[in-house]
Order: C-alpha cells, then sequence, then structure tokens
C-alpha cells in the first residue's frame, strides 16, 4: 500500500517509476507517409552463447495498437495481458476494434488501482503504446492520426510530441533531430529523400545502437547485442535486426 | 344443498369447466399483452422509424404514449416494444451500459474540442450490446428491440443506413430495406414489403413508411392511437406525428 510522505510524494509510485528507468531503452518513430510506425530496442545477453530469452518485448494488443513494455519485464507482460483482454472483450461484446482513447483510459486506471491496492506495489514497467489507425480518406478527426503514448507506473498517460518516442534512454539533440528526419523520410521512389524499409530500419537500429545503447553498454563488460525491430504497418511484425558484438 | 343432486351434477361440471376454460384464455403472451408496433426502413443516407402510440392491457386501451426510442446520439435510435415493465428496465439498464464506457468525453483524449472528446457509439456496436444484454437474461427480457441509424466512416460523408431488429433473446436480422417488430410484425412485414423502393429521398421515406405503418396498423386491435415517425439523416432526428383511426 502506497501512503503519502510529508512532502506530498507518493514513495513507492517515485521508487517504481525508478525500476521502471533501469529497464531497456526503446525507440519508437511515426512514419506518416508511408503509415508505418516503426519501433526498435536492443535485445541485451549476459553470453555470446544465448541467443534469446523469449520475452516478446512488442505484442500486438489489437489489429491497429501495439504496445511495448520496458522494466521490470514480469510486470510489463501483466500489462500487456492486461491489455490484450481488454481488447478482446470489447470487440467481443461491441463487434468492434477498441478506440484508442478507452484502451488508455482503462490501463491507466489499472495502474492507479495498484497505487492504492492494499498489499501490492504498484507495476515497475513503463509502456509505449503505438496506435495506427487505418488511413482516412480526409484526416480531420484527431482520434484517427498514428499516435505514440507513454504510460508510466504512476498510471499518467502522455502523448509523445512529434512522433518520436525514447523509452528509458538519454538522446542528445542531435541524435533527435536524426530521429525526425528518419520520421520525415518516404519510403517510396518518387520523393527527393527516398529509403527503403530496410533501410529505414537499419537507420534507426543505428541510431538506437550509436547514441542510446551506450548508456547501456556502459554497464555491463562483455555482451552481444541484437536489435530486433517491431514494424507496425499493414500487419504487426517483429523480426530480428543485426547482431552486434562487443567485447 | 338441495341443488347437489344426481341429475344436476352433470351441468354444473360442464358450468365450472366452461369457467377455468375462460380463465385460461385470459391468460395473454407477455409479448403482446402490452401491444405496440414498430418500424424502420431505410433510404438514401436516411432511415425513418415508426413508433406507435397504443398501451393497453390485453383488449383494454389504457394510456396514449408514444413507444420508448432513446437517441445516443443525433444519427442513431434504439426503439423497444413488447412487456412494458422489461421495456422500461432494459432501456435503462442499456443506457447505464453504454453510457459507462462509450458516448462520454473520456478521460483521456488527444483533442481540446468537447464534441471530439466524445465518443459515440456506433449503430453495430449498440445493436451488438443489445443483443449481449438479451441473450445474457435468457428470455427473462420480453422485448424485442430495433436498432436504426446512419454509420457514418469519419472518411467519408456518406451515411450507410443500418438497420437491426432483435428478437426477445437477442438474435439479430440486420436489412437494407426494412425491419419491423411488435404485435403488427405480420401486417408490417408485407405493407413494408409492398411499398418500399430502393434509394427513395427523406420526403419519399416519410411517406412509405408512415403509410406502411398506418395501413398495417388499421387493422390491428393492438396497436395504434396514433404514431411518430422520426426522421434520422446526417443533420439530426426530425419528429412526424401522424393521426391514426382510433380505435
Amino acid at each position: 500500500l502506497t501512503t503519502f510522505d510529508p512532502t506530498g510524494k507518493l514513495g513507492q509510485v517515485e521508487r517504481a517509476m525508478e525500476a521502471a528507468s533501469m529497464g531497456t531503452p526503446i525507440v519508437a518513430i511515426i512514419n506518416e507517409k508511408s503509415n508505418e510506425i516503426l519501433m526498435a530496442a536492443p535485445q541485451i545477453l549476459p553470453s555470446v552463447f544465448m541467443l534469446d530469452d523469449g520475452t516478446a518485448r512488442f505484442s500486438s494488443v489489437a489489429p491497429h495498437i501495439a504496445m511495448a513494455h520496458s522494466g521490470i519485464s514480469a510486470d510489463g507482460r501483466v500489462l500487456i495481458a492486461a491489455a490484450q483482454r481488454l481488447a478482446v472483450e470489447h470487440a467481443y461484446t461491441f463487434e468492434e476494434v477498441i478506440p484508442i482513447d478507452l484502451l488508455l483510459e482503462e490501463m491507466s486506471l489499472l495502474l492507479q488501482e495498484y497505487t492504492m491496492k492494499p498489499g501490492s506495489r504498484p507495476f515497475g514497467s513503463t509502456l509505449l503504446v503505438a496506435h495506427l489507425p487505418p488511413p482516412a480518406v480526409s484526416g480531420s478527426d484527431p482520434n484517427q492520426k498514428p499516435q505514440l503514448f507513454r504510460i508510466n507506473p504512476s498510471g499518467s498517460v502522455t502523448l509523445l510530441e512529434d512522433g518520436i518516442a525514447v523509452i528509458n534512454g538519454k538522446i542528445s539533440d542531435d541524435t533527435m533531430s536524426k530521429l525526425k528526419d528518419l520520421s520525415q523520410s518516404s519510403t517510396s521512389t518518387s520523393s527527393t529523400k527516398t529509403t527503403t524499409d530496410d533501410d529505414l530500419q537499419q537507420q534507426l537500429c543505428d541510431i538506437l545502437q550509436e547514441s542510446i545503447a551506450p548508456k547501456v553498454f556502459g554497464k555491463m563488460d562483455t555482451e552481444t547485442v541484437q536489435l530486433p525491430s517491431c514494424t507496425l504497418g499493414a500487419s504487426f511484425s517483429s523480426q530480428k535486426g543485426l547482431r552486434i558484438q562487443r567485447y | 344443498m338441495n341443488v347437489y343432486c344426481p341429475s344436476t351434477a352433470l351441468p354444473l361440471l360442464l358450468y365450472l369447466f366452461t369457467l377455468m376454460g375462460l380463465a385460461r384464455a385470459q391468460q395473454q403472451d407477455p409479448m403482446t399483452l402490452n401491444g405496440g408496433s414498430l418500424l424502420a426502413m431505410a433510404g438514401k443516407d436516411c432511415v425513418a422509424v415508426a413508433v406507435d402510440k397504443r398501451f393497453g392491457s390485453g383488449p383494454q386501451m389504457v394510456n396514449i404514449a408514444p413507444r420508448l426510442a432513446w437517441t445516443p446520439n443525433p444519427q442513431l435510435m434504439v426503439a423497444f416494444v413488447g412487456l412494458e415493465g422489461d421495456v422500461q428496465s432494459l432501456s435503462q439498464d442499456l443506457q447505464t451500459q453504454v453510457r459507462s464506457k462509450l458516448n462520454r468525453a473520456l478521460g483521456f483524449s488527444t483533442s481540446t474540442e468537447e464534441d471530439k472528446r466524445r465518443r459515440y457509439i456506433s449503430p453495430k456496436a449498440l445493436a451488438s450490446i443489445t443483443s449481449h444484454m438479451l441473450y445474457r437474461n435468457r428470455g427473462r427480457y420480453y422485448v424485442e428491440p430495433l436498432v436504426a441509424g446512419l454509420s457514418s466512416s469519419s472518411a467519408s460523408s456518406v451515411c450507410k443506413p443500418f438497420l437491426c431488429a432483435m428478437d426477445m433473446i437477442g438474435a439479430k436480422s440486420t436489412s437494407q430495406s426494412f425491419v419491423c417488430s411488435g404485435a403488427a410484425s405480420k401486417s408490417l412485414y408485407g405493407t413494408a414489403e409492398a411499398l418500399w423502393k430502393p434509394d427513395m429521398d427523406k420526403d419519399q421515406l416519410l411517406r412509405a413508411c408512415g403509410e406502411a405503418f398506418q395501413s398495417a396498423l388499421e387493422r390491428d386491435c393492438l396497436s395504434g392511437y396514433g404514431s411518430l415517425v422520426y426522421l434520422i439523416t446526417k443533420d439530426g432526428i426530425t419528429e412526424y406525428d401522424l393521426a391514426h383511426r382510433n380505435d
């Protein structure tokens, strides 16, 4: 049970956010031209003999919503499962995909509940929610734009600006601008700045490796880093990126 | 007693049996006890819903009051007919269920404008939840609701008519032309079939719906005493009051 301290802070919630911030960094960009959201996170393994730890960092919650978790994996798994259950129950009752604001509201209520529940602790994991609605002919409805949200262990939901999300990573200004460029580049061959899908992924991985992963690299002596990235486009696909080895 | 002797026993028994038979014949089917009928027709980008005004108890007329219709949003209507007590309960339950989840400005929304924050329920979703609610109670609600509205997608300005009638355990039957419920439904199927044409504009639709409804109700003693025809277009709902022969 979390109680207020004399300064007005919730101790357990602060500590939960601290725990969540120690998770692996995740980077996401929205590419509106190709109507895609690209997400990437490094996978740090303690030994070169290990291939995978089996936890899906990115999961599909609904046909238009994907989620990633960072922090305590076990807590993250529970939250993703809860989101998936909410989406399925909504589809069963209303025969429609769950609206993003309804999902966010219910998830934030769930996280908040655990900051008040006796005998429980808050979730120690941050969620990244990627919403990719089907493209609209005349897109004037703000609820129909691709968006990225972050949900904190306290339950607060933040809309991430500019179609770029960095969870648990410290980024410099020029990395930010590199990410911005990436999110604006087009994958069609007709415009001046052209990149292919694989190229886009490669560039994202590079940014992740150069700028963000060093924070994590610094903690371990030898590691093998894989960069599985996940594309939320017409279909949700998760694939392994390049594999980096550091000694 | 003088009367009770073998020669008069048989006529006395016959008399008693007839009385019992009459008493059983007075027990009426709960669906038609209170009377009432509904008809909904689709035109080009518009829908008309006709409800009658007779509230009775078997053959006796009790009150002239239109059948209950709830409009969650200006392009959607759900009308109820059947046992009036169940109509009131079901409509209140349905309103509570829908309002707790949708049809309100949700806690988290990316828009600051009030009407954009409100998430309206779609006709299909409303039909779905009504159907679930009826089936959950497995025939304890003697109600046959009717959902009629325009489903507008944000991508286009075209509003497609949506019509759905349900039986008392929630079996949905959708139609592109017309649906009907209530005591006069058998007659309504006939008159509506005769008068419906595809792609009617709103004046033609109003006329066709009103005429079909009135003709069928003239021959039904359990419905009538006036009717209200609601015309649903993308601009909202207009109510028209029609007079009937009051018997």
